[in-house]
């Protein structure tokens, strides 16, 4: 802490004055140094290791030894590519659709819901919930094939849609947008869901009954009390959420391969850079496709703070001697 | 608006919280709900705000039973002992919340703010965060909140006891004074006996979730019908004895114990119980005196002496019984010292030690 600071503070720095190794010392740097190294190997290396490669035209025809720089120039053939802006809008659709109505949508409704009806039966529902979450990935999905699968053996087909004389092919195909939204919204609403549920629940009971007593309506305490008040949790599952989402492709995948218009930004680039048929794998082209979306992410991330105030949630600590 | 609970029960589960609790209170009239923690005092104030449905028995205002009313329709003020205000609002908007709800113009929302705010002294505070207010300021607010309302009943849960020890002096005499003032109709509840004695009107003593006594203040202290009335009301508590009473050849007498018998007054010859002539004798601190050894009682050692400025409490043993007394700021025995005590008979108390009732005041 800067001297001129230290003076402005509170009485507590006119109390006999703590030894300031902490401060000055080299203690710091031995705190910071375990979390540094985590930090640095695992979160920064890979990003840069990543602009390296997508500077060059690595594939499984150079190998790792006969690969030249290219400088941009997968940048520049990701921009004269014409899946480039196709690949650009069903990413943003996907984010944003499973965003507002599942993960914090449906998790904010969920959440409200189970916390305004009887304690156990709220449990009950969150619990079921959690299902899709704790199923393992290939054996979620393949649940999803079945119910959209033609008859006799798709689940709405055959039991929903043949009695009620409606079209009986597969239904993925021609629904594959909406499938990918709801085969990924189901898993994602719970993690929005539990943390607003213990949001609302640790709003303090005697502002609850006050806004009551001042007149307010079950909804009218959701609008004006319970949402306010859960404003930093909403910032950080939307947060989250859609950066995971802009990352996520193991169910889509799984359920169509990025066939049928469902092939995300994330996607892409794991076909581009390690999933090719024929085994021709572009390592530089699918880092600079992956590249693009850490630079998608951060811009996320900052425009999410500077909408929610960030700042004005975090208080700097009092307390002068640490 | 006159209020009314008719037998009045909440159960939790299976735990009665409040049990038959019959009171009224009437227009204008400033009850206290009063008893030591977990004695249902809270929950019969909710009950009345609309927050807890009640189990059995009727809550009437105006003689219209309320039970099935929400909160928002009862016209009802509330303060809280943790002040309640809404974090994230400031003053203002905390306490235009509930014309906000209402839908209400804003220059009459303004127009409500500045009376309410005015008459509260926190007109230049409305711009402020609640967390940027004192605690005295915190609950003023909220007070101007519940009373912007203009409501028919205010309800506080314990208002003063988040406060320092002078600013609870005088948020009392404010309270007491905005109450009269408007008239509303109020219900205060509180574990402080001088809070409950000095504001009230009536004060209904709870212990366990039943109604022990609802009678004005003064007649509390004077004419306790229980034992545990008599005890809890008073600071400090009032001495309690075991004795008999010899009421053989002319004179009364009460015997401890230990066969030191001390005369009681005929006015306040207590009814004997069903049963023999034991009796638990109580008499206040302040109606035991220390005296010269000729002119007492009751012979007493000293065993605690403690300072309280205006007065001294002096612990004494009488053959095993103790005995609390206070005595003025020049008289401070020394410990251990025999001294002679006289109790002042004529204010004395009688409680039959079964039922532990009152044996000179009718129930």
């Amino acid at each position: 802490m800067k001297d001129s600071e230290a003076r402005s503070g509170t009485a507590l720095t006119q109390a006999p004055q703590f030894p300031r190794r902490l401060n000055t010392g080299p203690a710091w740097f031995w705190f910071l140094l375990p979390a540094g190294v985590i930090t640095l190997v695992f979160f920064f290396a890979p990003v840069i290791i990543t602009l390296v490669i997508s500077a060059t035209n690595m594939s499984t025809i150079t190998g790792l030894t006969r690969w030249e720089w290219v400088g941009f120039g997968n940048y520049e053939r990701l921009l004269s590519l014409p899946q480039t802006v196709r690949r650009f809008w069903i990413t943003l659709r996907y984010v944003l659709f499973t965003l507002v109505f599942f993960n914090v949508g449906m998790a904010l409704l969920i959440a409200l819901i189970t916390t305004h009806i009887p304690r156990q039966l709220g449990t009950f529902f969150r619990a079921v919930w959690l299902l899709p979450r704790i199923t393992p990935v290939v054996a979620y999905v393949f649940m999803w094939q079945i119910m959209a699968a033609a008859p006799p053996h798709g689940v709405i087909t055959s039991n929903i849609l043949e009695p009620l004389g409606g079209p009986t092919g597969n239904l993925l195909p021609a629904n594959a947008f909406l499938f990918i939204v709801l085969v990924n919204g189901f898993i994602g609403a719970s993690f929005g869901m539990i943390i607003f549920t213990s949001a609302i629940e640790s709003i303090r009971q005697d502002i609850m009954v006050a806004s009551l007593v001042d007149g307010a309506s079950k909804l009218q305490r959701i609008r004006y009390i319970i949402l306010p008040q859960i404003r930093w949790p909403l910032l950080f599952v939307t947060t989250y959420q859609t950066l995971s989402l802009l990352t996520s492709y193991e169910q889509i995948l799984v359920l169509t391969g990025g066939r049928w218009g469902t092939e995300v930004w994330a996607l892409w680039a794991f076909n581009v850079g390690l999933d090719d048929y024929y085994g021709f794998f572009q390592y530089g082209l699918g880092a600079a496709i992956a590249a693009v979306l850490v630079i998608m992410g951060i811009l996320f991330a900052l425009l999410y703070m500077r909408y929610f105030r960030f700042n004005e949630l975090l208080h700097e600590p009092r307390i002068d001697v640490l | 608006m006159k209020m009314e609970l008719v037998n009045l029960s909440k159960k939790f589960g299976d735990v009665y919280a409040v049990k038959n609790v019959s009171l009224a209170a009437e227009d204008g009239e400033l009850v206290a709900l009063l008893g030591p923690s977990g004695c249902g005092k809270t929950t019969t104030l909710l009950s009345i705000a609309g927050v807890y449905r009640p189990t059995e028995g009727e809550i009437l205002f105006n003689g219209l039973c309320v039970n099935k009313m929400q909160p928002k329709e009862r016209d009802i003020g509330m303060v809280f002992q943790s002040y309640a205000l809404y974090p994230h609002m400031n003053a203002y908007q905390n306490i235009v919340f509930s014309l906000v709800l209402r839908k209400r113009p804003k220059d009459e929302m303004e127009r409500a703010a500045k009376r309410v705010s005015e008459m509260l002294g926190i007109g230049h505070l409305l711009k402020r965060k609640a967390a940027e207010l004192s605690g005295g300021q915190q609950q003023r607010v909220a007070l101007a909140r519940a009373l912007i309302k203009e409501p028919k009943l205010l309800l506080f849960d314990e208002p003063l006891s988040n406060l320092d020890a002078r600013l609870r002096l005088s948020m009392r005499e404010e309270i007491k004074r905005l109450q009269v003032q408007l008239g509303i109709t109020s219900i205060y509840v509180t574990h402080d006996q001088v809070e409950a004695m000095t504001m009230a009107d009536r004060v209904a003593v709870m212990h366990d979730g039943e109604l022990l006594a609802y009678v004005p203040p003064e007649e509390l202290h004077e004419r306790p019908r229980t034992e545990f009335i008599a005890t809890f009301i008073g600071s400090p508590s009032m001495n309690l004895a075991d004795v008999t009473v010899d009421n053989t050849g002319g004179s009364a007498h009460a015997v401890l114990k230990n066969g030191v018998s001390v005369k009681i007054p005929k006015e306040r010859l207590p009814r004997m119980p069903q049963r023999g002539n034991a009796v638990r004798l109580g008499i206040r601190p302040e109606d035991v005196s220390v005296v010269a050894e000729r002119s007492a009682d009751v012979q007493a050692r000293v065993t605690f002496v403690e300072s309280l400025g205006r007065e001294n409490l002096v612990v004494c043993d009488v053959g095993g019984q103790r005995i609390q007394c206070l005595t003025g700021p020049g008289q401070k025995p020394p410990l251990d010292s025999t001294v002679g005590l006289k109790l002042d008979m004529s204010r004395a108390h009688y409680f039959d030690p079964e039922s532990q009732v009152s044996l000179l005041w009718e129930n």
